[in-house]
């Protein structure tokens, strides 16, 4: 497939942090591509780069070929980008907000008028076009941005957390839109949301402290965790502090956390597994859950230094 | 399409939602500076001319310039360090220039509108009425102060995150236009060594030609164009520092 976003050795630090550390991967054209990663690993940073509200101090990035730095204006036409925090026009109405937003991007004032209609109208917010926008709820707010980054008709549409703070119903009506437009435009979103990412994503890439821990679909990312299970077992009394010691004895089981009366572990063993069982009878066991690793244990595990 | 046009048309939404206030601003404006501070001076300052007549070149610098400055600061302060509407306009295929233009502009049209409205009532209240020749002299002359004071405005809202600096550079600023360009009181009245430095000053030519055309004495040009280079060094220092700031280097 062709490649719509291209980062070849992508670096950014300010001062003595680092945001971005020699990143590379590269995006298809009318994929979803999702960037799972904790506050301030440079989620956000990335997404900024390629609208431009970044530089980079190394690197190049391209986006549908052509060069961010060299070919600025040209790549963010291409892009609609709705950032995380709200950073709308209080001095304009939500329809201002969002037609003088596409004008900017080169639509004619009748163009504008329709496209912000007709995303007002599928996103459910035509009656509030003529008020402003910070009197508004945060749900409406974020669905006025995700307005904004759609206005023009954009190839590239990068979304920052795009359904935080929105209701059940307006986030699956956010989702609804987004599986119709990927199938001619390359979506990048960063999210915090393993749910969201493992439904939606194309691709997914873990992010850890500004590089790529792990990029793949997500059937990928699960088998490489080579049939890790995930144990889950319930006490009445929290167990003493003798049975977490006999816990770490055993060679097998991975991660043992016991928070209040729950124990979390891994293993790929299911012998492991009813050792543990047993000596958790001994000690007021009252329920037990397991299930096969998700990406939100391999998250856990990529960026918490690894789940082995 | 010129994303300078829809910017354009934005300052023009946000002035219709403003205008009543806007326009109450640039009537109060005059008037407050001609009762609080003409009038009581006039009263101390003896000249060959009615110092009220003189003194409205003053009320124009000073209530021109000052909405300029002001308009252009807050507007880059807001966008830049308050809404961060910076970073939605940033993402747009607009250059820096375009933002600073269209920024500078805006203090250049408010300037222009409290320049019309305080001629109107400083002839009004001094029943001493321009001509329509003098009028355009008397805005070819102001232009390039309110364009000075728009580009400096642009720079120190780029510049003055914290609000209380920045309400502190402009009660500088007003302070100085008021009181020490010879706006409201002749240069005659104050220190030969204080003169020595501000002489040095294109801009204060550039205020004493705005008082020549109530004298109807000559023009210093010289004066005039100094102001607009040292204008146009400021704004191309502004376009150097916006690299640095908007897009976060």
């Amino acid at each position: 497939m062709e490649a719509s976003i291209t980062f070849k050795a992508v670096g950014k630090a300010i001062g003595k942090k680092t945001l971005l550390a020699d990143l590379s991967f590269g995006v298809e054209k009318g994929s979803t591509f999702v960037i799972l990663g904790e506050n301030g690993s440079g989620k956000s940073v990335i997404l900024k780069l390629l609208v431009g509200l970044i530089e980079k101090d190394t690197g190049s990035v391209y986006i549908h070929g052509q060069d961010i730095s060299t070919r600025s204006l040209e790549t963010r036409s291409l892009c609609g980008y709705m950032p995380q925090n709200i950073n709308l026009d209080e001095d304009l109405t939500i329809f201002d907000n969002i037609s003088i937003h596409g004008q900017l991007h080169g639509l004619t004032s009748v163009e504008a008028k329709k496209n912000t209609l007709h995303w007002a109208n599928l996103l459910g917010f035509t009656q509030f076009l003529k008020q402003s926008p910070y009197n508004q709820a945060f749900g409406l707010q974020r669905k006025i941005l995700f307005a904004r980054a759609l206005v023009h008709d954009p190839e590239v549409l990068l979304l920052d957390e795009p359904t935080t703070g929105m209701d059940p119903h307006s986030r699956s009506t956010v989702w609804n839109i987004l599986d119709k437009l990927h199938y001619d435009k390359t979506i990048i979103f960063a999210t915090q949301n393993f749910t969201e990412a493992e439904r939606y994503a194309d691709r997914i890439a873990i992010l850890h402290e500004g590089n790529i821990k792990m990029d793949g679909t997500l059937e990928r990312l699960i088998e490489t965790t080579h049939g890790l299970t995930n144990y889950r077992l319930a006490f009445t009394k929290e167990p003493p502090k003798e049975f977490m010691v006999q816990l770490e004895q055993f060679p097998r089981v991975l991660r043992p956390k016991l928070k209040g009366l729950e124990l979390e572990f891994y293993s790929r063993e299911r012998q492991q597994f009813f050792n543990v069982l047993r000596l958790a009878l001994e000690h007021n066991l009252s329920d037990l859950d397991t299930s096969i690793c998700r990406l939100r244990d391999l998250f856990i595990g990529l960026t918490e230094g690894g789940l082995e | 399409m010129n994303p300078i046009i829809p910017l354009f048309k934005r300052e023009l939404l946000e002035f219709k939602k403003h205008a009543f206030s806007i326009i109450l601003f640039w009537v109060l404006t005059p008037i407050i500076i001609h009762t609080l501070l003409a009038i009581p001076l006039s009263r101390l300052i003896t000249m060959d001319i009615r110092y009220l007549n003189w003194s409205a070149a003053g009320v124009w610098i000073t209530a021109a310039g000052m909405v300029a400055f002001l308009q252009s600061a807050t507007r880059m302060r807001k966008i830049q360090f308050e809404s961060q509407q910076i970073d939605a306009l940033l993402k747009s295929p607009i250059s820096n220039l375009d933002l600073i233009i269209i920024n500078i502009s805006r203090g250049i049209m408010y300037g222009i509108g409290q320049l019309l409205v305080a001629i109107v009532i400083t002839s009004a209240l001094n029943h001493e009425y321009q001509s329509l020749g003098n009028m355009l002299i008397i805005i070819i002359q102001m232009f390039t102060l309110i364009l000075h004071f728009s580009v400096l405005g642009t720079l120190i809202g780029m510049l003055v995150s914290n609000h209380i600096s920045f309400v502190n550079v402009s009660f500088i600023l007003f302070l100085g236009v008021t009181m020490g360009f010879g706006n409201f009181i002749p240069l005659k009245y104050y220190p030969s060594s204080y003169l020595s430095v501000i002489s040095a000053i294109p801009t204060t030519t550039a205020f004493e030609n705005v008082r020549s055309v109530i004298l109807y004495g000559p023009f210093n040009w010289a004066g005039f164009f100094l102001t607009l280079i040292g204008t146009i060094l400021i704004c191309i220092i502004t376009l150097i520092i916006s690299h640095k700031v908007f897009r976060k280097i």
